[in-house]
C-alpha cells in the first residue's frame, strides 16, 4: 500500500488558515492506512522537499482565482501546469513550487491540489462563515477520497 | 496627446505584492509612485500588552522568510530594556542562526528571484528547464540555510527556539558535527554560485547612493554595531529616530525613510561596501575575482554582493561550529523583567531591521516601533527607478519598461510578504503629436 500525505498550507491570517483547519480536522479522524497529515506555514520552495519523495500527495490551500468565495477547486498536476498565473495566496507559491518541481523532475508519483477560494485576507485569526462552510465540505471531500478503494489498493 | 496604460496584475518574483504608477511625458519620467503594503505597522499595535517571550514568537510571523531578523532585533531590544547580558555562547549561536537565514534568503534570491532576469527567462521554472543543475544548486544551498534554522530554531518557518536571553535548547555536539560536515560540502557550491553570477549580463547604471548598515569593530555585522553610512553617519542605534525621518506618502501605506534628507539603501550591497574590510580574506579575494568592488555604485551589483555574503555566511558558520562546545546553559536563567526601553538593530538579509520597545515592570510591551528594511529602501527604489529610466530611456516599449522596472525593484529583494495586493504597473504616456 502506498503512502499518502496530506499537506495543509496556510498562514496565521484570517481565511488563509483554511488549509490548516482542514488538516487539523483530518488529524482527529481514524484512518486504516499509512497516512501523514501535516500543516505547513508558507513553505515556499521547501514544499518541494516535502513532496519529492512522496507516493501520493494531497495539498490543501487557500487560493484566489476569481471564483465565488468558498468555491472548492480540485487540480491535478496537469491542471497545475496549465496555470499561467499563480493563484495560491503564498507568493512563490504553491503553484510555482509545483511547476518548479516538475521542471526538476521532483514531483511525487501522484498529486492533487485542493483549493478553497478566499477573498481579502484579514490580519486577525478569524475565519469567515463562507470559508468555514467550505472547510467542512473540503474535509468530507478529502475523507471520501482517502477512503476510496483506488488509494487503498495502490 | 496620447495616453497609454499597461496593467500587470502581479510583479513576479518579489516576495509579496505592490503597485507602481509611471507617467511618461515626451519620453521623460514625469512622475513615479511605488506602493507597498507594510505588515509590520499592524504588528506594532498587536504587540502592545504582550509578554516578552510572546514578542519573540509573534514578530517571527511578520516575515515568512526572514523571521530570525525580527526575532534577533526584538530580543536585543528587550534584553537592553531589562538590562540583560546573554552569554558569549548565545552571542555566537545567534550569529550562527543568522548565517542560516542569510544563506537561505540569498540562495533563493540569486537562483529563483533575480537570476532568471539576467538570463532572459520569465521565471525560475523556465530557467530550471534549461539549467536544472543551477537551480538544484540554489535549492541545495537554500536547504542548508533551512537546516541551520531548524537546528537552532526548532523549525525554519516561525522558529520557536529563540527566547529572551538565548535559546530554549542547545544543539548536541553530534548535531553540530553533522551540520559542519554539510557546511563544508556546500562551500564549493557557494564559490561556484559567485563565479556563475559573474557570467551573467548585468546592467550597470552607477548612481550616487547613500548606503547605510551596521558596522562593528571586530566582525562583519549581524546583530551588533553602530549605524554608519558612506556619507559620514556614525551613530549608536538608539539615535536612529534623531537621524532617520519617516514621512507618510499619499500613494502608499508604507512610510518613506530619509537620512540627512536623502533616501538611502540598506541591504547586502550597503553592508559589503561599508564592511568590506571585515570580511575574511577568502571572501575578499572571491569578490575581487568576480569583479565586485567595495567602491560599487550600481545596485545591479547586489546579486554579486549576495553571492559573496552567502559564501561568507558559510565560512562564518563553519568557524562557529568548529569552535562549538556544549554550554552549561543555553539561555539566561531567572529573567527578571523591569520597566525600561530598549533598542535592537540587526542585519536582515535585506538590510537593517530596527526595533524600539518600551516595557513595563511586568515585562509587557507598552509600545513598540519596528522599521523593516524594505520600507527603508522604498524611497530610494523610486529614485532608482527614475534615474534608471532616464539612463535606459523611456522610448522602449511597455514590456521592456516593465521588465526593467521589475529588475530594478528585485535588486532590493523587497520583502513584502503576507500582503494581498497585486502589483499593478500602470504606465501613462503623454506624447505631443
Amino acid at each position: 500500500m502506498r503512502h499518502v500525505s496530506v499537506l495543509g498550507i496556510g498562514s496565521p491570517f484570517g481565511d488563509d488558515q483554511a488549509g490548516w483547519k482542514v488538516v487539523e480536522k483530518l488529524q482527529n479522524k481514524q484512518w486504516n492506512r499509512r497516512l501523514t497529515i501535516k500543516k505547513l506555514d508558507r513553505p515556499h520552495l521547501q514544499l518541494i522537499d516535502e513532496i519529492k519523495d512522496g507516493d501520493i500527495i494531497f495539498i490543501v490551500d487557500a487560493i484566489k482565482s476569481g471564483k465565488k468565495l468558498g468555491t472548492i477547486t480540485r487540480l491535478t498536476i496537469d491542471d497545475i501546469n496549465s496555470v499561467s498565473q499563480p493563484i495560491s495566496t503564498h507568493d512563490f507559491g504553491v503553484i510555482q513550487s509545483l511547476q518548479l518541481a516538475r521542471a526538476l523532475n521532483q514531483l511525487p508519483k501522484q498529486l492533487v491540489l485542493f483549493g478553497i477560494e478566499i477573498g481579502e485576507i484579514d490580519k486577525s485569526d478569524k475565519i469567515s462563515d463562507e470559508i468555514t462552510n467550505a472547510i467542512s465540505m473540503m474535509i468530507e471531500m478529502i475523507s471520501n477520497e482517502l477512503r476510496r478503494d483506488i488509494y487503498a489498493r495502490i | 496627446m496620447t495616453k497609454k496604460s499597461i496593467h500587470i496584475p502581479i510583479l513576479a518574483r518579489v516576495e509579496g505584492e505592490g503597485a507602481l504608477d509611471l507617467e511618461i511625458d515626451n519620453h521623460k519620467v514625469k512622475s513615479l509612485a511605488l506602493q507597498i503594503y507594510e505588515p509590520p505597522r499592524f504588528f506594532e499595535k498587536f504587540l502592545e500588552g504582550r509578554e516578552y517571550n510572546d514578542v519573540v514568537d509573534i514578530v517571527a510571523r511578520i516575515c515568512g522568510i526572514c523571521p530570525i531578523a525580527y526575532q534577533m532585533s526584538a530580543s536585543h531590544a528587550i534584553e537592553q530594556a531589562f538590562d540583560l547580558h546573554p552569554s558569549t555562547w548565545v552571542r555566537e549561536m545567534r550569529r550562527f542562526i543568522y548565517c542560516g537565514e542569510w544563506i537561505q534568503n540569498h540562495a533563493l534570491h540569486i537562483h529563483i528571484l533575480s537570476g532568471p532576469d539576467f538570463l532572459g527567462f520569465k521565471s525560475a521554472v523556465d530557467m530550471a528547464g534549461k539549467f536544472p543543475d543551477v537551480v538544484k544548486r540554489g535549492m541545495r544551498l537554500q536547504k542548508l540555510g533551512h537546516d541551520i534554522l531548524h537546528l537552532m530554531g526548532g523549525r525554519s518557518t516561525n522558529p520557536v527556539g529563540n527566547c529572551i536571553g538565548g535559546f530554549y535548547r542547545a544543539p548536541k555536539v553530534s548535531e553540530i558535527k553533522i551540520i559542519l560536515a554539510s557546511l563544508k560540502t556546500h562551500l564549493q557550491d557557494a564559490i561556484d554560485v559567485a563565479h556563475w553570477v559573474n557570467t551573467l549580463k548585468i546592467p550597470n547604471f552607477p548612481q550616487d547612493m547613500t548606503y547605510v548598515s551596521l558596522r562593528h569593530s571586530d566582525e562583519y555585522p549581524f546583530n551588533e554595531g553602530r549605524l554608519v553610512s558612506n556619507k559620514g553617519l556614525d551613530i549608536d542605534i538608539s539615535e536612529f529616530e534623531n537621524h532617520f525621518k519617516e514621512t507618510q506618502v499619499p500613494h502608499s501605506t508604507a512610510f518613506h525613510c530619509h537620512v540627512q534628507n536623502k533616501p538611502y539603501i540598506v541591504g547586502p550591497l550597503a553592508r559589503f561596501v561599508l564592511n568590506f574590510d571585515k570580511l575574511p580574506k577568502e571572501a575578499q579575494r572571491l569578490s575581487e575575482k568576480i569583479n565586485l568592488s567595495p567602491e560599487s555604485k550600481s545596485m545591479f551589483d547586489s546579486i554579486k554582493a549576495r553571492a559573496i555574503e552567502m559564501y561568507f555566511a558559510i565560512l562564518e558558520a563553519i568557524r562557529i561550529c568548529e569552535r562549538y562546545t556544549y554550554p552549561a546553559e543555553s539561555r539566561l536563567q531567572n529573567v527578571k523583567p523591569k520597566a525600561g526601553e530598549g533598542f535592537g538593530c540587526t542585519e536582515a538579509p535585506r538590510g537593517i531591521c530596527w526595533h524600539h520597545y518600551h516595557m513595563d515592570k511586568k515585562g509587557l510591551v507598552k509600545s513598540s516601533r519596528i522599521v523593516p528594511p524594505t520600507s527603508q529602501n522604498q524611497a530610494y527604489i523610486e529614485e532608482d527607478l527614475r534615474l534608471t529610466f532616464e539612463k535606459y530611456g523611456c522610448h522602449h516599449d511597455d514590456s521592456q519598461l516593465r521588465l526593467m522596472a521589475e529588475m530594478v525593484i528585485r535588486n532590493y529583494d523587497p520583502c513584502i510578504s503576507c500582503s494581498v495586493h497585486f502589483l499593478n504597473l500602470n504606465v501613462v504616456r503623454h506624447e505631443t503629436c
